[in-house]
């Protein structure tokens, strides 16, 4: 009955109880849009540096990953692809020979990592083959190199023309080659595009004199979350000549910002908190104001004083809780039919792009957005009401039922 | 049996620079199953004598006991449990819980009492029946008239058969009729389940009723006189 009693007296004021519960329901839209957006850009962001190159597992020699110079070659590849390939977690995985080097055209140069890849392998394990957006992707065989966009026009060249990249050999030579341009790529990360050019295997062991050496591995897991698991499996397998990486290590800027985003995102919870804890201390210190009377009747009958702060904690729990569902409710709605269409933020490309962010974001509902929305509020919110109920609870029987 | 006894009751009101004496040295006795009133003018002392034996305010000086039990050796907690197991009150305002229907006014006293949904509404519903409020008993106290409300709030006073029902000027905002009708209901309830009555009023009516006056005037007992 002090549910149904507390359900009630939230509605004797409609216009106060509204009001509260606009504001709650406006802070939760809000949060709801703010967190999907966040978290839809987080989640792109992190597809597309792991999907396009970084993947969620690389294994190189011990020191590679810090100084990418050749000589840091894979030794013994045929054991760490054996260990790739019976582990039942790993969905692909694809052998890479990566060398810093320039690239040239008639007209300009660039220093960029030269990737030499096995065109089908890498594109069972990242998303290069499908951001060719002019002329055709990787072909073994082929004398060919796959560039951005972006380096194209730096590099002055298109389609079919040649570039020269040349890199430092394993025995300290410069090695070089010539690349006709087969197709230009596209990705969310101008840094990257600016970076990587890629060229099948053999032709890049053959200028690096690595023989059928590589520099690193990269795999795809099944399940991202098992990428830990199988990193810790092949470093015990493989021992301190090896550095088997899982993608937290190996960008951990974009773990760094994520753990920013997620920061940010409490920053926003406690600021709309103090809002609803000042809307409901203020609701609830009326509402006790005007049942003085009441209240005192409630206690000269026998209500407890835990039984009156449990009435007054309801109160602020239903008024908090019904503006959160609606607050959450039109910002999931908002989120949902977002996702679908995105967010169109081409005005600020350059600057996205910069930082690896795709300039349509897709917002990402997560569930625990939805379980902070739906319980922080409220928990704010019966912690205020705590003022207004041990002011309830002082009042002296005799005193409130004399109250006009 | 005594059910209610004060030794030198006294209340003084205010600070220490203009203190008003509401209670000066008041014994009483009241025994179980009296049907009494406690008469006297407008700041004789009525009300406060009516909460310090409710348990709802604490005297300045002298005792007050219910059943045998002093007052002043209890916490706010056990006086809270002996007004909800003990004392039934009823209002001159009726001063019912505006969001509650009638039935759920009744029943609330239950609820604190632990009492299950089904035993609440069953007993509420024969008190009802009882009182001649059964028709009442979805309605919410704005839609009842003031006698309407005054039924539902003895009602209230009585549902769990508290030892004493205190009345603070019950009749004082009905016309007569009401009053008389809502006099013979307590009285009914007096003589059927043997619940002492304790009135405070100067409603000629009431003091007519009551088997037992005893008059007040600046705080102090003027007579006590029993009817035959």
């Amino acid at each position: 009955m002090i549910p149904r009693l507390a359900w009630r007296n939230i509605w004797r004021n409609r216009r106060r109880s509204l009001i509260v519960l606009v504001a709650i329901a406006i802070g939760l839209v809000t949060l709801a849009l703010t967190d999907s957006v966040y978290n839809g850009m987080m989640v792109q962001m992190f597809e597309d540096q792991v999907g396009t190159h970084v993947t969620h597992l690389q294994v190189h020699r011990t020191g590679f990953n810090d100084n990418k110079v050749i000589q840091n070659w894979l030794p013994n590849r045929e054991r760490v692809d054996s260990l790739l390939r019976t582990d039942s977690r790993v969905k692909s995985y694809s052998g890479r020979a990566v060398a810093f080097g320039i690239a040239s055209s008639a007209s300009n140069s660039s220093g960029i990592s030269i990737i030499g890849v096995d065109p089908d392998a890498e594109r069972a394990v990242t998303t290069i083959a499908r951001s060719v957006v002019a002329g055709s992707y990787l072909t073994s065989g082929e004398r060919s190199t796959l560039v951005s966009r972006r380096l194209a026009e730096k590099l002055d060249v298109g389609l079919g023309d040649k570039i020269v990249a040349m890199a430092t050999t394993l025995n300290g030579d410069v090695g070089a080659d010539v690349f006709r341009v087969c197709g230009l790529f596209e990705t969310a990360s101008s840094e990257f595009d600016r970076a990587y050019l890629y060229v099948p295997l053999p032709y890049a062991q053959e200028m690096l004199g690595l023989g059928d050496g590589i520099t690193e591995y990269a795999a795809m897991m099944h399940d991202p979350e098992t990428a830990g698991q199988v990193r810790d499996r092949l470093r015990e397998a493989l021992g301190p000549q090896y550095e088997a990486l899982s993608y937290a290590e190996l960008i951990p800027m974009m773990v760094q910002l994520m753990e920013v985003f997620k920061q940010s995102m409490i920053i926003y919870y406690i600021i709309i908190g103090i809002a609803t804890m000042f809307g409901i201390v203020n609701a609830q210190l009326m509402s006790v104001y005007e049942r003085t009377r009441e209240l005192g009747i409630l206690m000269a009958t026998g209500m407890k004083n835990r039984q009156i702060v449990g009435m007054i904690l309801l109160e602020a729990f239903f008024l908090s809780m019904i503006g959160t569902v609606i607050g959450l409710s039109i910002g999931l709605g908002i989120s949902l039919m977002l996702s679908r269409t995105g967010i169109d933020l081409s005005i600020y490309a350059e600057g996205l792009t910069m930082i690896g962010a795709s300039s349509t974001i897709y917002p990402v509902v997560s569930i625990e957005g939805i379980i902070n929305g739906l319980t922080v509020i409220p928990v704010i919110a019966v912690i205020a009401a705590l003022y207004p109920a041990l002011r309830a609870i002082r009042l002296e029987p005799v005193r409130a039922i004399q109250y006009v | 049996m005594e059910l209610i006894r004060t030794e030198n009751l006294e209340k003084v009101y205010g600070d220490h620079t203009v203190p008003v004496a509401a209670l000066r040295g008041v014994n009483i006795s009241i025994g179980q199953g009296e049907f009494l009133a406690i008469a006297g003018p407008s700041g004789s002392g009525k009300t406060t004598l009516l909460n310090i034996v409710g348990a709802l305010d604490q005297p300045t000086g002298g005792k007050a006991f219910i059943g045998g039990e002093d007052l002043a050796t209890k916490d706010k907690h056990q006086l809270a449990a002996l007004r909800l197991n003990r004392i039934g009150f009823i209002f001159q305002a009726y001063n019912l819980i505006p969001v509650l229907t009638a039935m759920e006014n009744i029943e609330f006293k239950l609820m604190l009492l632990g009492k299950s949904q089904a035993e609440r509404r069953k007993v509420a519903l024969r008190l009802m029946d009882e009182l001649g409020i059964g028709s009442l008993a979805d309605k919410r106290p704005q839609d009842m008239s003031g006698g309407q409300q005054q039924r539902v709030a003895v009602a209230r006073a009585i549902v769990n058969q508290p030892a004493i029902v205190l009345a603070d000027e019950p009749t004082a905002n009905l016309d007569s009729v009401t009053a008389g009708s809502l006099m013979d209901l307590m009285e009914s309830m007096n003589r059927q389940k043997n619940i002492t009555f304790v009135f405070s009023s100067h409603d000629r009516l009431v003091l007519e009723r009551a088997r037992r006056v005893v008059k007040l005037r600046d705080g102090q007992i003027e007579g006590d006189e029993t009817k035959q």
